[in-house]
């Protein structure tokens, strides 16, 4: 072979390996994490849950769907829609958004329970010892099958009594009723110098234990429903009742970077899995997940919200509505 | 003498072997060139996979700590971790293969050209290792191949796993000028055990781009500018219930200049720089939990000398790296300093140590820590008689640490109320001599032996220090310990080597006694039941110190006989190593090599080679407390090779089994057995032409 013809080949083979090997390394260049659409990599967040941004000074308005990453501009979605509730949406003033309020709404249909999460755009001046009418809140959102949609205020407006809406509301506050008497409850135990931000616990998990009470439903072992209560110092305590009291089941957790939360109304709590718990702080921006793998819950991630949204906005309110990733009874 | 210590300076930098038989691996510096080193091909052979220990571990006392087919540390003498130094072109290797088993090796042995086992006063030139020095030497380690178009190109593919692999290596140059270009991909699927059941993530990728430029401005200067480019990607065959898989790259960068003084004492200098940056992400369910690097800059002066009597080496080095790690879920892009709110740092920790009574944390389980050594080493030779020879080697070390627990979330940062030094500045020094002695033998007077005695100290490295956190590939936690000491051992080498006409026999053994060894045990409760940690329920480890003695053997002979030639070409052969490694209470220490025994035959007639070989691993009865029982195994393997020449040109067939009798196989060195047992039947068919 001519010393040419071995040059080529040799050198075709050199190349080869030589630009898999360089090839090869792209793994640990990824794209920007909020580049989703095209990157393998994941944010990791639990699946099955919609996260619902608001920007309370620019009223920037996101969902975020966290089984398939995309981001949706709530307030673009009710521009262009010809859909009344969609266009419900629709944040025409600034001035009206206070916080949201969680409502996981238990109702019979057909014979059957369900569980139909949903949340509210209470106005500022809501305080949760505050029975709830159309005055208080802006919008009620849910999912209208697939798509998120919204009941404005007004649709609520003296409800004509033994109506849908009248009944809805009687319901929502029966469940502001049991919010205010959870934060009573927990206050009451809470260490001293600790003032509580928010309580709650999982109305998946309190649901199934009301069932099984009932007898309508499969005991799965998840233990006490646990009670989780958010302090103003950004500390997590976990309680369980224990012979009618509330006990504390292990140390409290530290969230990264809290020093005060300065408004507890625009703090979240909602449900990641049967495992744990999603918490948003807006001083700090971050999304905490705190689960536990049947041993302490800790703070297993974080994620900051900026990716989440598009650059440059910030969310002041955030509500979640899913059930988070799957309902896992073996504990794998 | 300056012939014999042209010779050894030849063989030091780099003349390789032409070694065809497997010979004891005991260096002590002044041994023939054949017992000093193994070329790759050689070892080849025998190799049970693509790792640096499957490559290694069919010599006598050496094991290969597995962790699926991706990961094989060697484990020499009981030796293992940071107490094996491994070497690539002269400078140490910069990857994290010591801190973890999960950790592979950055380096694809395949591409060597030769692979030495340097131990006793010898490896002290390097570092003083109770396990002694790999030093693995590819193309690129000679600036200046044989002048004009050189090239070699392999490539094989297997049965279970199927798998590929191919590298190449071209060499143009002339007196002035030289130009190296090297390439390796080697992929494998998941393989399947001896009892058919496929290995989950067990696929291993590798690929490798190296590149050298050489220039000889006179016959007296060399330089060269070189580059290596190292990638594996690949899964750990563990039990968590999504995949675990590791991302390794290592980017080389170096630059060496060697110089011929005029005949004087000095013999050659050597300078050599080198900048490395290493990087390893662990994944698991797709999620980066885990992310390892290490940028190292490293200068060294090296000094060749000889006198009437004396002749050696003498090495100056200063290596300055970082080391990060970065554990958070799904969030280990890259490696960021952590905010700081204002609060009091540390306070989760000290919750734990109250409600837990250990300091238990789940953030950044090590401080981005700043090392700096500054290494002197000699190793110095004289003949005492014509057959007699004494070797001495000392290296000296001093260190420098600064740990910056910057990068850890406040609320995990190490308290100062527990501990106010915890992150303080640290200097350490250690040093370490070696003696040997070593009698050549002459035809008449066999036997040859070697003796050496080693005094070693080996400091604690950064995570046995710093090290406070769940590492998700071992699925572990485990507890540095910043109070640790250093680490002090008297080694005791013999090598015996006796020929008689066609009979060979090798006698090694060896007793390492070690003060404060550094050891991980697990943790259990006052009440016996073993402790898991309060975040994954994983096992919990403790770094610990304790004395502990290692000693063991091994026994080969070999028989050549001619076999329908003149010359002897069959060869026979039979393999026995033992060890035992226990503590001051002479309680077995874990993961130590169960006791083995090989026979085998070769046969090499005009172009044509074949190898058979038989080994037997004991089940493994010296077992640590709470440690389950290994069960032993049989492992046949052959070998088969036909060669060509044709003018300048030769080309190699061969083919390969390995557990022909397709046996279910565990290693008990490895923290994997039950998961990831070792691969059934594979066969390899592979080509090799050299232009």
């Amino acid at each position: 072979m001519k010393h040419t013809s071995k040059l080529i080949f040799a050198s075709l083979l050199c190349t080869q390996a030589f630009l898999l090997a360089g090839c090869g390394g792209s793994s640990n260049n990824d794209s920007p994490a909020n580049d989703l659409s095209t990157n393998e990599t994941t944010l990791g967040l639990p699946e099955e849950m919609h996260l619902i941004m608001l920007n309370a000074l620019s009223g920037a308005y996101y969902s975020f769907d966290s089984t398939t990453e995309v981001r949706t501009d709530l307030n673009e979605m009710a521009a262009t829609s010809q859909d009344s509730a969609v266009q419900n949406l629709q944040i025409t003033d600034i001035s009206t958004i206070g916080h949201y309020f969680h409502w996981a709404d238990f109702r019979v249909a057909n014979n059957e329970e369900l569980l139909d999460m949903k949340y509210l755009l209470m106005v500022p001046d809501y305080t949760l010892s505050d029975p709830i009418n159309a005055d208080q809140f802006v919008h009620l959102a849910h999912f209208h099958g697939d798509q998120l949609a919204a009941h404005d205020a007004e649709e609520f407006r003296d409800p004509e009594a033994g109506s849908d809406k009248a009944a809805a509301l009687e319901r929502l506050n029966d469940v502001v009723g049991q919010q205010q008497a959870l934060e009573e409850e927990i206050s009451e135990v809470l260490p001293n110098g600790e003032q509580l931000c928010r309580a709650y616990v999982d109305p998946y998990q309190q649901f199934e234990l009301e069932q099984v009470a009932e007898g309508e439903g499969d005991a799965h072992d998840h233990g006490a429903l646990v009670h989780f209560a958010l302090t103003e110092s950004g500390h997590v305590y976990f309680f369980a009742e224990h012979e009618g009291v509330l006990e504390q089941t292990q140390g409290y957790v530290v969230l990264d970077d809290v020093v005060t939360i300065a408004d507890c109304n625009r703090t979240t709590i909602a449900r990641a899995s049967d495992d744990g718990i999603l918490i948003f702080v807006p001083d700090t921006q971050l999304l905490y997940l705190v689960d536990s793998h049947g041993a302490d819950f800790h703070q297993h991630s974080t994620w900051p919200i900026s990716l989440l949204m598009p650059e440059g906005v910030s969310a002041d309110l955030l509500a979640v509505i899913g059930s988070g990733s799957e309902h896992d009874h073996d504990h794998e | 003498m300056r012939k014999l210590a042209l010779s050894m300076l030849a063989l030091l930098s780099g003349m390789a072997s032409a070694e065809t038989e497997l010979e004891t691996i005991t260096v002590f510096g002044s041994q023939d060139e054949a017992q000093q080193s193994k070329d790759t091909e050689t070892l080849r052979k025998g190799a049970k996979n693509a790792t640096l220990g499957g490559y290694l571990d069919s010599l006598p006392n050496v094991d290969s700590a597995t962790y699926g087919e991706a990961v094989g540390r060697p484990v020499i003498r009981g030796m293992s971790g940071y107490r094996i130094k491994i070497l690539h072109n002269d400078n140490q290797l910069s990857d994290l293969s010591a801190m973890s088993q999960d950790h592979a090796v950055a380096v694809a042995p395949r591409a060597s050209e030769r692979i030495e086992l340097l131990k006793g006063p010898a490896s002290l030139l390097y570092a003083a290792q109770a396990g002694g020095v790999i030093k693995i030497s590819d193309a690129l380690d000679a600036p200046f191949p044989e002048p004009g178009l050189k090239g070699e190109l392999s490539g094989d593919i297997r049965s279970n796993a199927e798998s590929y692999g191919m590298d190449s290596h071209i060499s143009l140059a002339n007196e002035h000028w030289a130009l190296q270009l090297g390439g390796l991909t080697q992929e494998s699927d998941p393989y399947q055990s001896g009892d058919g059941e496929t290995i989950a993530d067990s696929d291993v990728n590798t690929d490798q781009g190296q590149l050298s430029l050489g220039w000889r401005p006179n016959p007296s200067s060399e330089l060269q500018i070189n580059a290596t480019s190292l990638e594996k990607d690949y899964g750990i065959p563990n039990a968590t219930p999504e995949a675990t898989r590791i991302n390794m790259q290592r980017d080389d960068l170096g630059f060496k200049y060697r110089y011929l003084p005029s005949p004087l004492w000095l013999d050659e200098i050597t300078l050599d720089l080198l900048s490395s940056d290493y990087l390893h992400d662990e994944t698991e369910g797709g999620r980066k939990d885990g992310l390892f690097g290490q940028e190292q800059q490293r200068g060294t002066i090296d000094l060749m000398w000889a006198t009437d009597d004396w002749w050696g080496e003498t090495r100056l080095s200063y290596v300055s790296s970082e080391l990060k790690v970065c554990h958070e879920h799904g969030a280990c892009d890259g490696f960021d300093e952590a905010s700081r709110s204002g609060t009091h740092l540390g306070e989760a920790i000290e919750q734990y140590l109250l409600t837990r009574g250990l300091p238990y944390s789940h953030g950044h389980p090590m401080p981005d820590t700043q090392s700096k050594i500054w290494q002197a080493s000699t190793v110095a030779q004289v003949m005492l008689s014509d057959s007699h020879e004494l070797i001495t080697g000392i290296n000296w070390q001093s260190r420098q640490l600064q740990p910056d627990p910057d990068n850890i979330q406040e609320q995990w940062v190490y308290p100062t109320r527990l501990d106010p030094d915890y992150y303080d500045e640290r200097n350490d020094h250690s040093l370490s001599l070696s003696f040997g002695i070593d009698k050549q033998a002459e035809v008449a007077t066999p036997p040859s032996w070697e003796i050496s005695l080693s005094y070693l100290e080996r400091l604690p490295s950064v995570d046995e220090l710093y090290w406070n956190g769940f590492h998700h590939a071992t699925d572990s936690y485990i507890f540095g310990n910043s109070e640790l000491k250093k680490e002090q051992s008297i080694n005791f080498d013999a090598d015996l080597t006796f020929k008689h006409e066609s009979h060979q026999i090798q006698f090694s053994t060896f007793y390492y006694r070690f003060w404060d060894y550094i050891y991980q045990d697990r943790g259990y409760a006052e009440n016996g039941v073993a402790l898991t940690d309060p975040f994954h329920l994983s096992q919990v480890w403790f770094t610990r110190q304790t004395d502990a003695e290692f000693f063991g053997g091994s026994l080969r002979y070999e028989n050549r006989q001619a076999l329908l030639s003149v010359e002897p070409n069959f060869t026979f052969w039979g393999q026995i190593d033992l060890l035992r490694a226990t503590d001051r209470d002479g309680k077995n220490l874990p993961r130590t090599a169960p006791a083995s025994a090989e026979i085998g035959v070769q046969f090499e007639q005009l172009d044509w080679l074949a190898k058979l070989s038989f080994k037997r691993v004991a089940k493994a009865r010296n077992l640590a407390p709470q440690e389950e029982e290994t069960p032993g195994y049989n492992w046949l393997s052959i070998y088969l090779q036909h060669n060509w020449r044709i003018a300048e040109q030769e080309l190699k067939l061969w083919l390969k089994g390995e557990n022909l009798l397709d046996e279910f196989a565990q290693n008990h060195l490895s923290v994997l057995k039950d998961t990831a047992p070792l691969p059934g039947r594979q066969i390899t068919a592979g080509i090799d032409w050299r232009f």
